[in-house]
């Protein structure tokens, strides 16, 4: 009923869709539920956490890809016997590390899939872990922006801070410190709204959110290495400036991240910042310096994403870069020699 | 065909839209395989923008043959008698098993010359070194004691259905606990590619506590 066999190298099982069924249709719903409980927890174990501080897990985690493909067939199998099983609140945990996963990687809709799922096991919990709720929420929010529902959006990231902010009140009231943890989630939540005040163009909102993040990350600064996190608030201040017109001022900022981000951990973040940095540029009439980012961002993008739609965008503004500066080989290079075709 | 794209393995490592643009990039005539697809609706997303090609799909699921988008289908038959004892033969012949005429024809009769049914049954003779006569007497006096009413999936052919129920029916009788609780596992992960290291690597006493022998 497995088989046995080698991928690369290493042995691998499969089994067939109808013995899965019929398992699944035949066997008793305890017997089900302890196993499925298992494969949970195994699955967390092999599965790296998200960290709050460092970039989204990326592939170059061994066996990344297998995991979330594992993630996935739960959430299938966890739909078609929610009358059977009982998902405890690490099945969203898990959904929700699998979706940060899959949206790094531009899958949107298997991304929205999971955070959906997630967000209705944890409302489902009436003693829900409540920073995981606000994670939950956090993170539908960034998959529904990058789908371009941006209104929708706004509304998660604000349940999101609500959920930090009153869940600090609370250890207030109980005379509890709130630990670094608690106040990074906070100034995540914050960096987050500013994104989306900026992208719907409430400049002088998203300006003060930045400020509360950066004053926040700064404070723990000494305790940690939060490189990562500032670079995130000195892209989004960046932005908001570019938006507004002060090129100069977005222009330092710009350089602030790029000189703070590591360029092996986190590269995904430094390729936006190159990216951004470098349509600025282009907008202003830089060509020859808008070019020169480009060129750093595609290059970024391909070794860290490879075939993913934000190479493709940087790809496209590198092209008009060479088009502008009518150097006609190198736009031939963009246009016909993407590293996907070749 | 002329051409044929190379790209990475689909998968979730993978965006399908990169496949997908790039059946709308290439020039010249496609083919894309969908293969042991599920049904209609699971690859509702994944159709190509472009019309310049032609898709293969195999699956198990007769719904596919009433869907307005597919223009040719082959239904596939059963094995022949003579086909299915091929098979039987050598599967079981790797372990150095010979079967008679009259024993291969009443396997062959219980698998209905499914292949997946001949494939599951020699594969349990063989596993489980059980001389395909007795296996014959014990799975008939199965069968007829077992009220089991199958729920299959609605779109498998009624006869594949009945017929691979009533062996993996049987089979589930035969595990004991342990193998029941590896299976159910088995069954919640991604059924193609599940690694070995899932069940191996750095297991620690609590995690190996099902799969220990219980006294009874």
């Amino acid at each position: 009923m497995i088989t046995r066999h080698k991928v690369d190298g290493s042995s691998h099982f499969s089994v067939h869709r109808q013995v899965k069924r019929h398992v699944h249709n035949h066997l008793k719903a305890a017997q089900l539920q302890n196993a499925f409980d298992w494969a949970l927890k195994r699955l967390r174990q092999l599965f790296p956490r998200q960290s709050p501080y460092a970039e989204p897990l990326s592939n170059r985690i061994k066996g990344c890809s297998e995991w979330i493909s594992h993630i996935i067939a739960i959430n299938r199998a966890a739909s078609l016997l929610k009358e059977t099983l009982q998902l405890p609140q690490l099945l969203a945990q898990l959904f929700q590390d699998g979706a940060t996963y899959l949206w790094a990687r531009g899958l949107l809709e298997e991304g929205k899939g999971l955070t959906l799922a997630a967000k209705e096991i944890c409302e489902s919990h009436k003693d829900c872990d409540q920073l995981l709720i606000g994670e939950v929420y956090s993170f539908h929010a960034c998959i529904l922006s990058d789908s371009g529902d941006i209104d929708q959006a706004a509304t998660y990231f604000e349940r999101s801070a609500q959920n930090r902010r009153e869940h600090l009140f609370r250890l207030k009231q109980n005379h509890q410190t709130a630990d670094m943890l608690d106040e990074i989630l906070l100034a995540n939540a914050y960096n987050n709204l500013a994104g989306i005040y900026c992208a719907q163009g409430r400049y002088s909102d998203a300006e003060l959110y930045n400020e509360l993040s950066l004053g926040i990350k700064k404070r723990w600064e000494k305790q940690s290495n939060l490189s990562y996190l500032l670079t995130l608030s000195y892209q989004n201040i960046a932005m908001v400036y570019a938006r507004r017109g002060k090129f100069d001022d977005a222009a330092i900022y710009f350089e602030k991240a790029i000189a703070l981000s590591d360029p092996d951990e986190s590269m995904v973040r430094r390729a936006l910042t190159f990216h951004n940095y470098g349509s600025m540029r282009y907008a202003q009439g830089l060509v020859a310096l808008a070019q020169e980012l480009m060129e750093q961002a595609f290059q970024l993008r391909w070794e860290s994403l490879g075939d993913h739609y934000d190479t493709a965008t940087s790809l496209h503004m590198l092209a008009a870069c060479y088009h502008a500066q009518k150097s006609e080989d190198s736009l031939i290079v963009a246009r016909y020699c993407s590293p996907r075709l070749s | 065909m002329s051409k044929i794209g190379s790209v990475q393995p689909v998968g979730a490592s993978c965006p399908l839209g990169g496949a997908l643009e790039l059946t709308r990039a290439l020039d010249d005539d496609w083919l894309l395989v969908y293969d042991n697809a599920e049904n209609a609706a699971s690859l509702a997303d994944l159709w190509p923008p472009s019309s310049r090609g032609s898709i293969l799909i195999t699956s198990q699921d007769s719904s596919w043959l009433y869907q307005e988008h597919i223009s040719f289908h082959i239904l596939l038959e059963s094995f022949d008698q003579q086909d299915s004892k091929a098979m039987l033969r050598s599967i079981l012949s790797k372990q150095g098993q010979e079967l008679s005429e009259e024993v291969a024809t009443a396997l062959v009769v219980e698998t209905g010359g499914l292949p997946l049914a001949i494939r599951h049954i020699a594969s349990y003779i063989r596993a489980t070194e059980s001389d395909p006569m007795e296996f014959l007497q014990t799975y008939h006096e199965d069968r007829s004691s077992s009220s089991t009413v199958d729920e299959w999936d609605e779109n498998i052919p009624p006869w594949y259905r009945h017929t691979l129920a009533t062996f993996l029916n049987f089979a589930f009788r035969q595990l004991n606990d342990q193998s029941i609780f590896l299976l159910i596992i088995v069954s919640f992960l991604d059924p193609d590619c599940i690694q070995e290291e899932f069940f191996t690597h750095s297991l620690g006493p609590s995690e190996l506590q099902p799969f220990r022998n219980k006294a009874r």
